[in-house]
Parts: C-alpha cells; structure tokens; sequence
C-alpha cells in the first residue's frame, strides 16, 4: 500500500507539486492523467526517492520511507524511454533485480525462466536488447520490475513511445499482469483514453495540484479534465 | 572517377603513414649509410642486439615506460570516469571544469618547473612514482574532460532504474555504468597511454635524469647526434602503440562511428 501526504516541492521560485495527498491499495492501479510539465514526472520521482522532497510524508505498507535510499524502498520506477541495460541479454536484464541482492544463482535462474514463461519471451531469452521490437523490450522491462516483488510500481508514459497497435497490445497486456502478479501501481499518462482504462482510480494533475475522483463519471463531468469536451468531439463526429 | 582519386588519395595515406616507420627500421639496421646513398650499403642486427647486452638503458627504459604509462593509463581512465559523473552531477559544474581545464594553461614543462619544488620536498622527485604523479597531473584532467562530454540523460536513467530496482550507488558502477561504457573506457585507456608515453616534459623536470623513460632516452640519442640508436629507441617506441591500435582497432573504428 501507498501513501502520500501533502507532498512539497519547488525549483527556485516555482511550484511543482502542491500539497500533493494519495492513497493506492494492494493490488490498485491509480491512473494520473496530465499534460506534459504539470508534473507528474517530479512526483513519480519523489515517490521513488529519486528526487527529494521538501515537505510531507511518503508511506509503504504503513512505514515512513521519507529517509529511505531508492535501492532499498523496493518502489520500482518505468521511466518513459523503455531502458533495457544496453549490455545485457534478455535473461540477464531480467535477473538484474535478483543479482544485486545477491540471490543464489539457482535461484536467479528458476525465477527467471519462470518469469520469461509467464510473459512468452522464453525464446528470447539469450537475445540483446537491440535485437527486440518495442514491445518485447516493453515487457522485458516489466519482467525486470516483477521478479524483484515491488511494494509499488511507479509507471512514467510507459506506453507512450509505442505505435497505436503496440500500445494498445501493451494496455491489454498489463492489464492482465497487474491482475496476475496483483500489483500496486501508479500509472501516469497523458493520454485521456489510456487515463480511463488502465486505473482503478483516476487522478487528474494540473500546475501541480492532484485530484482523484471517486468514479470515472465524476471524472468525466469535471470540465477541466477534458474527458467530456472528448465525449462530445466522437458523438458530434458520428452524429 | 572518384574510385581513381580514393585509390590514390589511400595511397598517398597509407606511403605517409608506412613510410617514416621504414625509414626507422632501415635506419636501424644500417651500417655506413653516408651521403648520396639511397639505402646503407650493409644492413646488420648489432644495434638490436645491443638491446639485450647488459649495461645499456634501452631495455629498462621500455620496461619503465610500459609500466608507468600502463599505470597512469588505468588510474587515469578510471579516475576520470568517476570525477567526470561527480561534475556533471554537482551544483559548481562551471567552477569544477574551470579547475579540470586549467593545467592545460601552462605547457608539460612549466607545470613540471610549477611543482618541481614540491616533488622535491616530498621526496618524489626522481622517483617512479613521482614521474607518475607528475603525468597525472596532466593526464588525469585530459581523462576527467574526455568523459565530461560522454554523459547523457540515457546514463541518467539507467542509473535511476538501477536504483530502483535496488542496486547501490557501487552496485550501479559494476553492473550498469561500468560495462555499458567498456567501449570508452579502452578509447580512453588508450588516448591516456599515448599521452603519458611520449610525454617528455614534465617527466624530464619530476625525474631528474633518474627516470628514464623511452621518450627521454630517444632525445638523448638526438641530442647526443646518436641517429643510429635514435632510430633504434624510436622503433620500440612505436610497438606499444602500434599493438594498442590493433587490439582497439575494433572499438576506435566501428564501435564509435
């Protein structure tokens, strides 16, 4: 479980992030719709320990992670650029997150090709990254986050650099490995339809303040998601 | 056309580039080569073997320099690699490149002359490691500006993901940043290993004629008017190079372009 509590933060004279409050549950996925810059990125970041917050409070499973280094607050961060480790084979990629916490080789091994079963990549398993289309390094990246067990995992665009029907292959996709593997998530996106299917919850970011919706109705007829000017965009057009 | 022209143009290159190395070993090899003589009437092997007779400096010369360019060379590399991340990194980038750059101010030799004073007092003149010390001073800022400008927002973001999935920051170097840039730090080794073995300068003022290294034995040759062991010491000079370009041959040709 995820908590955050009036999250602070500035550059120089600019707000980034507002008294930004959350709560995700075992097992949620809360989906943050916003436009580039309003900053979403910087919150992911703070939530991962990646950048440091100025005021506010960061809670997993109910403890304070606030001093917590990111290697060891096992929150897992998607950047959007799907980086695999340049240098490593696919297995390799995926035993990362094992091998730097000195699991035994056997070990690695067994999960790994479990783990290269589950998400049908087993074929791929001694290819380099280059060799790869964008979804097959996609779904290595989340391997590479699954096997280690994360508390949360923290997603930036993921999706946002793949072509419509890799995208929407990709949505599916998680959809059905965030039910399996029952994985607490924040996902961020900038794409409205994205925002509505992929969340349990729906937030949505502006000039760094954060609201989250009880329903995807309320998130709908709030005027200042958009969500509705769309809806009217697709029946006028059919109309 | 154009064929012709890069056949020639390669030609021309590759005469430029072979021939000085020939005329090197000629020389060395020569016996009564006087003017207007194309090529030495007799061509012998006794200034080689000279190189293994006892009592002569060449050898040992090799010897040294191949061990304190090769040490320069890695400490350098790898403490260039590490400085450069902590530049890009901090807060006074301009402040630090500022310093980083400014030992290229002054010429090897003034350097040397600048802190001669302080090798001394240290007892570090003269000495192996002094010479060494003394090149890094050089050299290891030429490693620091070399990586300074490899650094990328993709380094970035491998290291954030490394950090997430729970590597630590050593971790991060020897599983990531380390062997994603194998390919720049041999560029790097390589470029430092040239720079400290015909590096004649500052080791010339640090090592006080105690420490001959190849480059000073070559202009004591010259200086002396010994041409024919100018051309010996100078061929020895060139095989260390000449392997390293073959063995990077690989990385300086392809894997960068």
């Amino acid at each position: 479980m995820l908590k955050a509590d009036f999250i602070y933060k500035s550059y120089h004279q600019d707000k980034v992030l507002d008294n930004i409050s959350l709560e995700i549950a075992k097992g949620e996925t809360l989906c943050i719709l916003g436009k580039s810059g309003c900053g979403k990125t910087t919150l992911l970041k703070i939530l991962s320990g990646l950048e440091t917050l100025e005021k506010g409070n960061i809670f997993v499973n109910n403890k304070s992670v606030n001093l917590i280094p990111p290697h060891l607050r096992n929150i897992v961060y998607l950047s959007q650029e799907t980086l695999l480790f340049p240098h490593l084979s696919v297995f390799e990629n995926i035993a990362f997150g094992l091998k730097v916490r000195k699991v035994n080789n056997l070990e690695i091994v067994n999960s790994v090709n479990e783990m290269l079963m589950k998400l049908d990549l087993s074929e791929h398993s001694s290819k380099m990254p280059h060799q790869l289309s964008g979804g097959q390094q996609q779904r290595v990246s989340f391997g590479r986050a699954l096997i280690i067990n994360p508390s949360v995992l923290l997603l930036d665009e993921p999706f946002g650099k793949l072509d419509s029907d890799t995208r929407k292959q990709m949505q599916e996709f998680y959809r059905i490995i965030s039910q399996k593997f029952s994985i607490t998530s924040l996902f961020v996106t900038h794409d409205l339809k994205e925002a509505m299917t992929m969340g349990d919850k729906i937030g949505f970011m502006k000039n760094g303040h954060l609201k989250i919706y009880p329903s995807v109705k309320d998130f709908m007829e709030d005027s200042e998601t958009g969500a509705s000017k769309e809806r009217d965009f697709w029946t006028n057009l059919i109309d | 056309m154009f064929k012709i022209f890069k056949i020639i143009l390669l030609t021309f290159l590759g005469t430029m580039c072979i021939v000085p190395i020939i005329y090197l070993l000629i020389f060395s090899l020569a016996e009564n080569w006087f003017y207007p003589q194309i090529l030495p009437s007799n061509l012998t092997w006794k200034h080689w073997k000279y190189i293994t007779q006892s009592g002569n400096n060449l050898l040992s010369g090799f010897i040294l320099s191949l061990f304190i360019s090769t040490s320069v060379g890695l400490v350098s590399t790898f403490a260039g690699f590490i400085t450069s991340r902590f530049i890009i990194k901090s807060k006074n980038k301009q402040t630090w490149l500022f310093l980083t750059y400014l030992p290229f101010v002054f010429s090897p030799v003034i350097l040397g002359i600048s802190v001669f004073v302080i090798f001394l007092k240290l007892n570090l003149a003269g000495t192996f490691i002094g010479v060494s010390l003394a090149q890094l001073l050089i050299i290891y800022p030429f490693a620091t500006l070399f990586f300074v400008g490899f650094w990328n927002n993709k380094h970035k973001q491998l290291e954030e993901i490394a950090k997430t999935m729970g590597a630590n920051s050593f971790q991060v170097y020897q599983y990531v940043l380390i062997p994603a840039s194998t390919g720049m730090l041999m560029v790097c080794f390589f470029q430092s290993f040239l720079l400290s073995w015909f590096e004649y300068g500052l080791s010339s003022r640090i090592g006080i004629g105690k420490v001959k290294t190849l480059t000073i034995i070559v202009f004591q040759y010259i200086n002396e008017s010994n041409s024919i062991y100018a051309a010996l010491a100078c061929c020895l000079i060139i095989i260390p190079p000449t392997v390293l370009l073959i063995l990077n041959k690989r990385i300086l040709f392809r894997k960068i372009a």
